[in-house]
Parts: C-alpha cells; sequence; structure tokens
C-alpha cells in the first residue's frame, strides 16, 4: 500500500500547533459516540484524550499513516480526502469524501483494524480537536465491557450514517442530468429510479 | 507591494454569497470580476480559460449539483480550488470556509454591515487584502484558507474585536487604512497640482515681464547712447566753430 505523505503537493500553507488545556466531560457528552455513558466512564476516558489545536491548511493525519489517535472535532471543519491511485489529467489527486464540523468523529481506525487511517484530515479553518490516545482507549474497550459497548454502538451509528449520505450521493450522480426538476427553490434527489 | 489591477473569479452555489464575495473584491482598488461559477466543473472550466490573478471558492461548492437531501453533494469546493491551483499556478486560489449558517444565520441569507477577509497565520487571526496574497507573495500554488468575518456594527468593525491577536486589533481596519490612503492620495495630488499651476503661472507671468524688462534695458540703453552721442556731437560743434571766432573778435577790436 503507498503511503501518501502529502494531502497534495498543491495545497497547504500554515503550521500546526499542539496546546493542551483542561478538558471537560462536556466535551465529550456532546459527541454522538459517547452521549450514552456515565460519569464514571467519562472519567476514565478524560484521562486518555489532550486538547490539540490545528490551523487552517494542516493537515491532522494523512492517510496510510498509523492510526494513532481517535479525534473529536470540538470547532472548526476539515476536509476527509481520498488520494486517487493514479494521476489523471486536469484533475487534483485528492478527492474530498466528507467534511467533518463540530462534535464528529473522525480518525476511527484507531480502534478499528489494521490501525491505518484511509484520510487525510485537512482543516478548512482553524481546529480544535480532543485526541484519545488509540492504544490505551483499545485496552480499556477491552477492560470495561460497558464502555466498549456503548463506544462502538455509537460508532456504528455514526458509520451507518455516513454511508447512507455516501450512498445517497452516489445514487444523485448516477441520476442527475439537467432536466432534474426544482423544488421550492432547493434541488432534492429524484425519488424515481427508473428515470 | 505596488497595487496593480486584479482580475477576479468567484465560485460558490448562492447568488447571495457571489454577491458578497465580489462586493469584498470590489473594495480592492483596480480589482474586476472577470467570471462566476455555481459548482466546481464550471469553476475549474472557468479558471482554466480565464486565468484569473484571484479565484475566490466557497469550501462547500457542489461538484455538479447541490442536493438538500444529501449534505455531501456540497463539499467540492477544496477540490476545486487544488485542481485550479494545480493547473493554473499563476492564479492565488482563497478557499472561504464559512460561507454557511456560521455567516448568514439558518433562517437564510441576511445583509450584515461589515464584513472583511481574514486567514489564520502563526496562530493569530488577521484580515487581509486580495492584493497581499497575490502569487508572488505567497509560495506558488499554494492555497489561502480564509474566513469571512462579519460585523454587526460599523464601530465594531472599527474596533475588530473579533480577532484575537493584539496586533491585528491595534492594526487598522480594512476600510480604514483604505479610506486613509485615498485620503493621503487626494492630499498629496492636490498640492502637486497646485504646485504645478503655481510654476506654470510663473513661467507664464514671466514671459511678458522679461519682454518689459528687456525693452526698458533697450530704453535705457539708447538713452545713454543717445547722450554720449549728444555730448559728442557738442563737443565735435564747439571745436569746429573756435577759430571763426576768434577772427572776428580780434577785427572789432582794431
Amino acid at each position: 500500500m503507498q503511503v501518501a505523505r502529502r494531502c497534495s503537493d498543491a495545497a497547504m500553507v500554515g503550521n500546526k500547533r499542539r496546546t493542551e488545556r483542561m478538558i471537560t466531560k462536556r466535551a465529550f457528552r456532546e459527541c454522538e459516540v459517547f452521549q450514552a455513558l456515565g460519569d464514571a466512564d467519562l472519567e476514565q476516558l478524560l484521562s486518555l484524550a489532550v486538547e490539540r489545536e490545528y490551523e487552517a491548511g494542516d493537515a491532522i493525519f494523512h492517510q496510510g499513516d498509523v492510526a494513532k489517535d481517535l479525534l473529536v472535532l470540538q470547532g472548526g471543519k476539515a476536509a476527509l480526502q481520498m488520494q486517487l491511485s493514479v494521476e489523471l489529467p486536469r484533475m487534483s489527486k485528492s478527492v474530498t469524501v466528507d467534511i467533518v464540523t463540530n462534535n464528529d468523529v473522525l480518525g476511527w481506525s484507531a480502534i478499528v483494524e489494521p490501525h491505518f487511517y484511509t484520510f487525510t484530515a485537512v482543516c478548512l479553518q482553524r481546529v480544535n480537536v480532543l485526541a484519545i490516545d488509540g492504544i490505551r482507549f483499545r485496552a480499556l474497550l477491552q477492560d470495561n465491557n460497558n464502555i466498549g459497548y456503548v463506544v462502538m454502538n455509537g460508532l456504528i451509528r455514526v458509520v451507518a450514517s455516513r454511508l447512507d449520505e455516501t450512498r445517497r450521493l452516489l445514487i444523485s450522480e448516477r441520476l442527475w442530468s439537467p432536466k432534474m426538476e426544482q423544488v421550492g427553490g432547493s434541488r432534492q434527489l429524484a425519488t424515481n429510479p427508473a428515470r | 507591494m505596488p497595487e496593480r489591477n486584479l482580475r477576479v473569479m468567484l465560485a460558490s452555489e448562492y447568488p447571495e454569497v457571489r454577491d458578497l464575495l465580489s462586493e469584498l473584491a470590489g473594495r480592492e482598488r483596480g480589482a474586476v470580476v472577470v467570471g462566476q461559477a455555481e459548482n466546481g466543473i464550471k469553476a475549474t472550466a472557468l479558471a482554466r480559460s480565464l486565468r484569473p490573478d484571484v479565484a475566490m471558492l466557497d469550501c462547500r461548492l457542489p461538484h455538479i449539483v447541490g442536493l438538500d437531501a444529501v449534505p455531501l453533494s456540497r463539499m467540492g469546493g477544496l477540490d476545486a480550488a487544488l485542481t485550479i491551483s494545480q493547473d493554473v499556478p499563476a492564479t492565488r486560489v482563497i478557499v472561504v470556509g464559512n460561507l454557511d449558517a456560521e455567516v448568514y444565520g439558518e433562517q437564510g441569507l441576511t445583509p450584515t454591515l461589515e464584513v472583511c477577509l481574514s486567514r489564520e497565520a502563526a496562530g493569530a487571526t488577521v484580515p487581509f487584502m486580495l492584493q497581499e496574497v497575490l502569487p508572488e507573495t505567497l509560495r506558488p500554488s499554494a492555497v489561502v484558507f480564509a474566513n469571512v468575518e462579519t460585523f454587526a456594527s460599523a464601530e465594531a468593525f472599527a474596533d475588530a474585536e473579533a480577532f484575537d491577536n493584539v496586533e491585528a486589533r491595534e492594526q487598522k481596519s480594512v476600510r480604514q487604512r483604505v479610506a486613509e490612503n485615498s485620503d493621503a492620495g487626494i492630499l498629496f495630488g492636490g498640492l502637486a497640482i497646485f504646485g504645478g499651476l503655481l510654476l506654470i503661472g510663473t513661467m507664464v507671468l514671466a514671459i511678458p515681464g522679461a519682454i518689459v524688462a528687456l525693452a526698458g534695458a533697450g530704453v535705457v540703453s539708447l538713452g545713454i547712447a543717445g547722450r554720449i552721442a549728444a555730448a559728442l556731437w557738442l563737443r565735435v560743434s564747439l571745436a569746429t566753430e573756435e577759430p571763426g571766432a576768434e577772427r572776428e573778435q580780434k577785427g572789432q577790436g582794431r
């Protein structure tokens, strides 16, 4: 597997800055994956997390890197990009497949094998993240069945939601035509697959 | 850095956003919007054909068309930016990251009193003008990630409290800098025009004055010459009349 070290040679400006600040349970409660955890469980999670800050243009992690941390976005916006395996003319080698915003989780490869990031995360704005150490978190999930079940349940909901959106996008692009109807000032996905 | 004409291209799905970006570009001296696009495909094609100096793209630009039921359909802005920066290296590409609910609110697009572009650099949020990020001022093919800063009032804009950097707050606001540059330009231009008129007037007035002076000098010279001539004539006249005068006087004395 070819390791892509940079999101794009044509892209980024900015330096990565890391600051550690006090993290509160509230930050985890607002994330869908950790919402159902109790206070005691959140206390254990707090000890595994550090807060980091990245500037616009920074790459939080690169596709193919070892997935060290599971990340929760606290503010800002980041684009998840996949590197194309071939270079196409007149087209960037990186394609955006998702945009994550406040309270979204990214980098779940830190707890899912084979523990390599499958995307590159590029900051579109200044971003604050909670970075949860992957190795210690996996150990916690194994040792504490309750935390393990709640977290994996929440993660599956997130993954399912993303999968659903991606499928809808795929369908819409296949069905799209210049004659797609405009309804109420906004363009909606055509519901008749026979068109 | 000397200012020069700017050819600017805009890309956003929404006409109101394009109007806002057009207004921001219009504040630059000599800037002209040469093209607008509503999706990523058109934006890249337009950039290749127009080769603008600056391309401002909404980060939530649809690749082809945006669908409300499919939020992921509006994530082509960065891709278009990277493609343009790769295909047209001379174009400075700016991706604006907050042209959605963060700026306009969920109710819809509402006008704001004051806006400016800002970017993050070395931990600070700094306002900037398009001239400052032209290709020769930054690494070629680098994409600039920017935000639109909005202010609820002119006073807030002047205070620039939205910027979290002390130096940025102490900097003059974009509008103040533009206004002061204009005032200084008008003042120095006026002084230059006045000085030029004064010089021309002096030259215009000096010419007849010189003529009069020359004429006067000529008259004086003629007068002096005439005086000298008269004196010489008198001398010569006296010299020729003296022997005749003496014989007459001797004849009268026998």
